[in-house]
């Protein structure tokens, strides 16, 4: 609560309604409220529904205007005769309140004029309890009923009332009215008819059986009513559960746990010992159904508080005020200024408490289910121990507490453990657990804080841990600071412990709500305040956040910095969750800067004697934690040359440890892989930490490194790069060196050649990338070219030099490009014959990614490809943005702005995105790069700061693009992009794409002719290259259907319509492929509108119609029709037979046989006046029939 | 469910009172709880039945139920009873016949085991007619020092001019929020 409100002054993201703002608008959805039948009724709920729903979380907000929603509905349910369906639907709306508001607070709300008894009950009989749609009207029927009847009247002299009026004050004319009653009754009495709606009501198993069992409770427990009908009621239930274990009425048993609840229990104890009876014959807890189990518990629970009578704790004015928020601001003073009398001194004159022999069997039923499966359970019980215990004597309670607290035994399962911790929680915020039992209790504690077992493969301990938090704070509310004083150090830092380093949020977060509480309440938590408002609970629910910040800050204070540690290092290091072992080792990293001495001389000990454990999760983070330890406490040796930490016997220690693994073979098999990440990254911490290290050591390393780098895991190949890069720019420069350096680039070298697994190759190709300069200078030459060679597709690279295989290893590309990026970097553009200010090397490698940035590679995973494009653009753009600009050559320089302008209009939004974000900077890069065209047009259209435009979004880049196609120098290259974009299957892409193309071409009429002619060159380039023409017959058939231009299509001088139809025949020459074939119809059709070709398409249509592809053929009829249909007056078609000529498109069956088609389509081809063909087979026929007759 | 939700849930509720208004018929209950609320009190009838009236008050939420004191629902009042916070019992201070029926109505009421643990506030109401008796007199002649069972102030008020009504009101609120709450 405290913290919401902090909250709110910020400016956090947050949803949070300040006010019910939608009151009019609800309260006119209500004034137009439809009858449930009628058309608009369900729009309307559900709309009502959806703005009441927005109040779920803050139902308080709706409060103030509760009476006003109500009345406007109870108004219309009140009417004398509303018109059908119409009273449903209001009592569907109320219900929807009832839901949000909850109904034990609506209830309050609903009028309780006797008037509206009659009525009410009258409605209720109407009721169908069967009926499932209008559920609600007999749900709020009930909760109104329940109101009704706490009017303070004799129920007998309702009936009477119908006769008098309802305003009468004075109480003499009640006994009159009595009077009268008397002598006419005929009808049943309402209370008779009150409780046959219990009956009826309470055994139906709908969500309006636990209102009758509201209504039973406030009903049955009436003075009046309690003697005429309680004992039959019960009766009736028991009855009807006559160990019936199968047929349950939940509502029945609802029904008796809620008169058990409501009722007094001087009223009850005469049932109380048939009812416990009963209830344990009913065999529902040994049924595995939590439900009935529930219920069960509920009841026991009950007749046990009815045994007994309640006490009030009389300590309970000095445990400060309700609500900790007020009490917080002068939290320190509190503890002290309190008056402490003894909270026992009352119990000892309390009189003699008589305890029934029936409270033995209630907490043996409690305490069993303590144990049980299901979580409400455990909670149930564990709440009804407290309460029974709390009116226990003192001995017996001490009794009770004794058995929940053997509960809490290492044989125990972790439910009884759950169990146990909530009962003792409960308990103890009663005040019924003693001081003296907390010597014997808080190390149980201190093992639930911490509860995490492993069961199969998953760990339980979650709400062991959660409700051992529970039980903290149950403590700070109930004991004096005294009595918990030996404990604080313990509890103190427990929780702190569990609030920083639990992995679950909930966890986290009951851990600092109980530091909080205990803060405020106890107020001898060291540093309480400074701590409590850092761990909130918001603050401690990133893990990440919690691990690495606050347990830093927590670590300041002494008090909590070594049982911090302790706790992980004996407890997180070997966690079973690798994540949370990453993140040991990152929260030990930073906190070795607080215990430097600590850490080498107690925990690195530690860690390395849990090394040699078979548990392979604590090796793991042992490892881990050692490699970032060893790093810190190094850095503090070089930061201040006094401070050493690391005795000879550590740094002998570390050396050996990864040659002892290798020797133990733990690289092996599927324990290998965990080993081998954390060794990694142990090698990179204690290079960059520079621990002096011998040769043995430096070649089991290196040895390690190999290894990694072949794994299939991207993950441990990375850390195995990345641990190389420090290691060899560490121990690598020596002279004696210089051997081994050569052989090693020698194996990666080769390694990089492996064509059979693609992992291999990309590890080695890595590792080639991170060389330092002075491994590198030596075989530039080898290993450039080396990286060249697999940076492209074995297409492009000079010679086939490897199998097919390969073609697919786009990742292997990927890795190529940037390693050679890398090494780009890594020397230099010095101007020696192994340097990039080489102009050769130079530009082999500028050309090398200019290649790359062409590779489309497909495969199941779709269009790989982008990837090598993405690592080129990236590269190229890292290159010429970091050389000396001299050295970037004119052409080289086009190509790469034209590549990414092509790149960003092509067809993945990532890829393109990329692309134009890189386009842009480099556009606006200062200093200004040379030889880029048109750079003062370029740099108006694009803007300078790149952050204006959402660049991956399609609707945001195109425009921009499309501006370029007025340049010359570019537009061909963003044509070939759009192409690729509009003739795509992506309907958003195509929307935005084309509106952008269509635009610049109705505003640029000028230029339309130039951008057609570059299309032609585009498709003849690329003919049969099916990635660009595909989507180019799309395109095509887009762009023609646009109007955009028409101007060229009808310009006789313009042969671009010739030459679309020229291109389009060659495309799908021989009709081999069917998809291709069925797109290029509608292009083909587009050209109808053109005059001059409209007979040779009808030529084209009439074969397709032929074409024994079905798909074929009826795209052909579907695309003619509807170009018929659009240009058909363009046509040389006589007019007279256009109407049959459509009616045979669209009514003929093209997809039957083509014996049936053949005379249609040849009575087609007639009609619009061209020779039907004639098929191959035929002709030849045809033509030897003709030479035989000569 | 956790311990969390067990928190919030605890967070809502510790924000809530419930506060009983009992007294013989013809004390001023209806009146003080209208008082309260800001409504007039011009045209107030006998209650019959009960009234439950939902305020804010220092940043707690009072439901008020206040129950008809008329002898014969008196014995109905028992309906009201339970998760009582407060009980507030109004006296017609000029009412001085029937103190003594005053005095045996509250012992009765404060035997009541739901009603344990209570804090009450007697209500010395009508302090602006002339020959009301004054709190002090009616704390003896309803012998309240004897009460041990529950936290108790008498105080004079008036519902007509709302003389210390406020502050009677705030005590019993203090004292409700000064001890701890659990949630039974």
């Amino acid at each position: 609560m405290q913290q919401s409100e902090d909250v709110k002054d910020e400016d956090l993201p947050a949803n949070t309604l300040e006010h019910f703002a939608e009151l009019d608008q609800v309260l006119e959805m209500i004034e137009n409220m439809l009858p449930i039948q009628a058309e608009g009724f369900e729009r309307g709920f559900e709309h009502y529904t959806e703005v009441l729903s927005r109040y779920q979380e803050q139902p308080h907000l709706l409060d103030t205007h509760l009476e006003v929603l109500l009345s406007r509905l109870l108004g219309k349910i009140r009417e004398a005769a509303p018109p059908t369906g119409a009273r449903d639907a209001a009592f569907k709306y109320l219900y929807i309140i009832c839901k949000v508001r909850t109904y034990k607070v609506l209830v309050k709300f609903m009028p309780h004029e006797l008037s509206d008894l009659e009525f009410v009950l009258q409605l209720l009989e109407q009721q169908d309890p069967k009926q499932f749609e209008n559920w609600e009207t007999r749900y709020m029927l009930l909760l109104w009923m329940s109101i009704l009847v706490l009017n303070p009247f004799h129920m007998s002299r309702l009936d009477a009332q119908q006769l008098g009026t309802p305003t009468e004050t004075d109480e003499n004319n009640f006994v009159l009215i009595n009077n009268v009653n008397n002598q006419a009754v005929t009808v049943t009495p309402k209370m008779e008819r009150i409780f046959e709606l219990c009956k009826l009501y309470s055994s139906t198993n709908d969500t309006c059986s636990s209102m009758a069992a509201y209504l039973a409770a406030k009903y049955f427990v009436r003075a009046d009513i309690k003697d005429l009908y309680l004992e039959r009621y019960l009766d009736w239930i028991m009855d009807q559960h006559q160990a019936d274990t199968l047929q349950v009425k939940f509502g029945q048993l609802a029904a008796v746990a809620a008169i058990l609840k409501h009722g007094k229990r001087e009223d009850l104890l005469p049932y109380a010992d048939k009812l416990l009876k009963w209830i344990v014959g009913c065999q529902y807890k040994d049924v595995n159904d939590f439900l009935k189990y529930k219920y069960y518990i509920k009841i026991v629970q009950r007749l046990g508080l009815v045994h007994l009578k309640p006490r009030i704790a009389s300590w309970r004015y000095k445990r400060g005020t309700r609500s900790l928020a007020r009490n917080l601001n002068q939290a320190s003073a509190a503890g002290d200024a309190e008056v402490i009398a003894d909270a026992d001194e009352a119990d000892a004159d309390a009189e003699e408490i008589v305890v029934p022999d029936a409270i033995e069997e209630v907490i043996e039923e409690l305490l069993q289910a303590l144990r049980s499966g299901g979580n409400d359970i455990r909670w149930s019980a564990a709440k009804g121990l407290g309460r029974v215990t709390n009116r226990l004597p003192k001995e017996l309670a001490d009794e009770v507490i004794g058995s929940v607290i053997g509960i809490l035994s290492p044989l125990e399962p972790h439910e009884a453990w759950h169990g146990a911790c909530l009962a003792l929680a409960e308990l103890a915020k009663r005040g019924l657990l003693l001081p003296y039992r907390l010597h014997e209790l808080v190390p149980l504690l201190m093992q639930a804080l911490f509860y995490d077992e492993m069961k199969g493969y998953m760990s339980v301990g979650q709400h062991i841990r959660d409700a051992a938090c529970y039980m903290c704070w149950a403590f700070a509310r109930a004991y004096n600071p005294d009595d918990l004083k030996p404990f604080v150090q313990q509890i103190s830092s427990g929780l702190l412990t569990v609030a920083v380093f639990d992995r679950e949020i909930n966890c986290r977060r009951a851990a600092s709500a109980a530091f909080q509480e205990s803060v405020g309440r106890l107020g001898n938590f060291p540093y309480g305040i400074e701590i409590s408002t850092t761990t909130d609970f918001y603050s401690v629910g990133l893990r990440q956040h919690s691990y690495l910040v606050i347990s830093d800050f927590i670590a300041q204070y002494e008090e909590y910095r070594e049982p911090m540690i302790d706790h992980l290092v004996q407890r997180k290091v070997g966690h079973w969750d690798a994540a949370i072992r990453e993140l040991v080792a990152k929260a030990l990293h930073k906190l070795t800067r607080r215990a430097p001495r600590y850490m080498a001389a107690v925990v690195l000990p530690q860690l390395l004697a849990k090394t040699e454990t078979i548990d392979l999760n604590a090796r793991h983070g042992c490892v881990l934690a050692m490699g970032e330890i060893t790093l810190t406490l190094r850095q503090l040796e070089l930061e201040g040359p006094g401070n050493v930490y690391l005795t000879n016997q550590r740094i002998a220690e570390l050396n050996e440890l990864i040659n002892s693994f290798v020797e133990r073979s733990y690289y092996r098999g599927m324990s290998g892989e965990l080993m081998k990440s954390c060794s990694a990254s142990f090698i990179r911490n204690c290079s960059l930490a520079q621990l002096p290290a011998t040769d043995v050591c430096l070649a089991s390393w290196q040895r390690v490194i190999d290894m990694c780098l072949i794994t299939t895991s991207s993950t441990i190949r990375t850390a195995a790069v990345e641990a190389f890069a420090e290691l060899s720019r560490a121990y690598y420069c020596e002279e004696k060196m210089s051997a081994g350096n050569a052989q090693i680039i020698g194996r990666y070298l080769e390694g990089a050649d492996n064509d059979l697994e693609e992992h291999i190759r990309m590890g080695h190709l890595a590792a080639l990338g991170v060389l330092p300069e002075f491994m590198l200078r030596p075989q530039l030459n080898p290993v450039m070219y080396k990286l060249v060679l697999h940076s492209l597709t074995n297409q492009s690279a000079a010679g086939d030099h490897e199998n097919q295989q390969t073609f697919r290893w786009s990742e292997a590309r990927t890795q190529s490009v940037y390693a050679l990026c890398k090494i780009v970097q890594t020397i230099g553009y010095d101007d020696t014959k192994d340097g990039f200010g080489n102009q050769h090397l130079f530009n082999d490698v500028v050309k090398c990614m200019l290649n790359a940035m062409a590779e489309y590679t497909l495969d199941n995973r779709g269009d790989i490809g982008a990837w090598v494009r993405e690592a080129a653009m990236t590269s190229l753009f890292e290159i010429a943005t970091t050389c000396p600009k001299e050295m970037l050559e004119e052409d080289l320089v086009h190509q790469i702005v034209a590549g990414f302008m092509q790149q960003a209009v092509e067809k993945i939004d990532r890829t393109r995105g990329l692309a134009g974000r890189l386009c842009c900077r480099l556009i606006h890069t200062q200093p200004a790069i040379p030889h880029i065209k048109a750079h003062a047009r370029l740099l108006e259209i694009f803007p300078s700061d790149e952050n204006t435009v959402l660049w991956l979004f399609a609707d945001n880049t195109f425009p921009l693009f499309c501006e370029l196609l007025a340049l010359p120098d570019y537009s061909k290259r963003v044509l070939l992009g759009l192409c690729a974009s509009i003739g795509q299957l992506t309907e958003s892409l195509i929307k935005y794409a084309s509106n952008a193309f269509f635009e610049f071409l109705r505003s640029h009429k000028q230029m339309v002719p130039r951008l057609c002619t570059e299309i032609i060159q585009i498709f003849e380039e690329y003919l049969l290259n099916e990635r660009i023409t595909y989507p180019m017959l799309s395109f095509l058939d887009i762009l023609m259907g646009s109007g955009t231009i028409d101007a060229v299509l009808h310009d006789e001088q313009n042969l671009f319509a010739e030459d679309v139809y020229r291109l389009l025949n060659l495309e799908v020459k021989g009709y081999k492929k069917l998809y291709k074939t069925a797109t290029s119809i509608g292009t083909y059709c587009q050209l109808i509108q053109v005059p001059r070709l409209s007979r040779r398409i009808f030529a084209k249509m009439s074969v397709f119609l032929g074409l024994q592809h079905v798909h074929v053929r009826k795209t052909a009829a579907t695309k003619l029709y509807e170009a018929l249909a659009l240009h058909g007056d363009a046509t040389e078609i006589p007019e007279e037979n256009m109407d049959e000529i459509l009616s045979l498109l669209s009514e003929t069956d093209w997809t039957a046989p083509l014996v049936q088609v053949r005379p249609l389509r040849n009575q087609l081809c007639n009609l619009i006046g061209i020779q039907p063909p004639v098929s191959g087979g035929a002709a030849a026929a045809n033509k030897q029939v003709t030479v035989a007759d000569k | 469910m956790g311990f969390l939700t067990v928190l919030k849930k605890m967070r809502q509720k510790e924000k809530e009172m419930r506060i009983l208004l009992l007294g013989l018929d013809n004390a001023g209950k209806t009146t003080i709880l209208k008082r309260f609320n800001g409504e007039s009190i011009d045209t107030i009838s006998p209650t019959l039945g009960f009234n439950i009236k939902t305020l804010e008050h220092n940043g707690y939420t009072l439901n008020m139920w206040d129950v008809g004191g008329q002898k014969s629902l008196r014995s109905y009042w028992r309906n009201y009873f339970e998760c009582t916070d407060g009980l507030v019992w109004v006296v017609d201070s000029a009412d001085r016949m029937r103190m003594e029926m005053c005095k045996d109505e509250l012992q009765v009421l404060l035997k009541e085991e739901r009603l344990a643990g209570a804090t009450l506030i007697v209500l010395c109401n009508k302090q602006d007619l002339p020959g009301a008796l004054s709190s002090n007199e009616i704390k003896e002649i309803l012998r309240l020092d004897d009460i041990t069972t529950h936290h108790w102030l008498v105080a004079g008020v008036s519902a007509v001019t709302g003389e210390k009504l406020l502050s009677s009101m705030d005590w019993l609120i203090d004292d409700i929020a000064k001890r701890i709450f659990t949630l039974d």
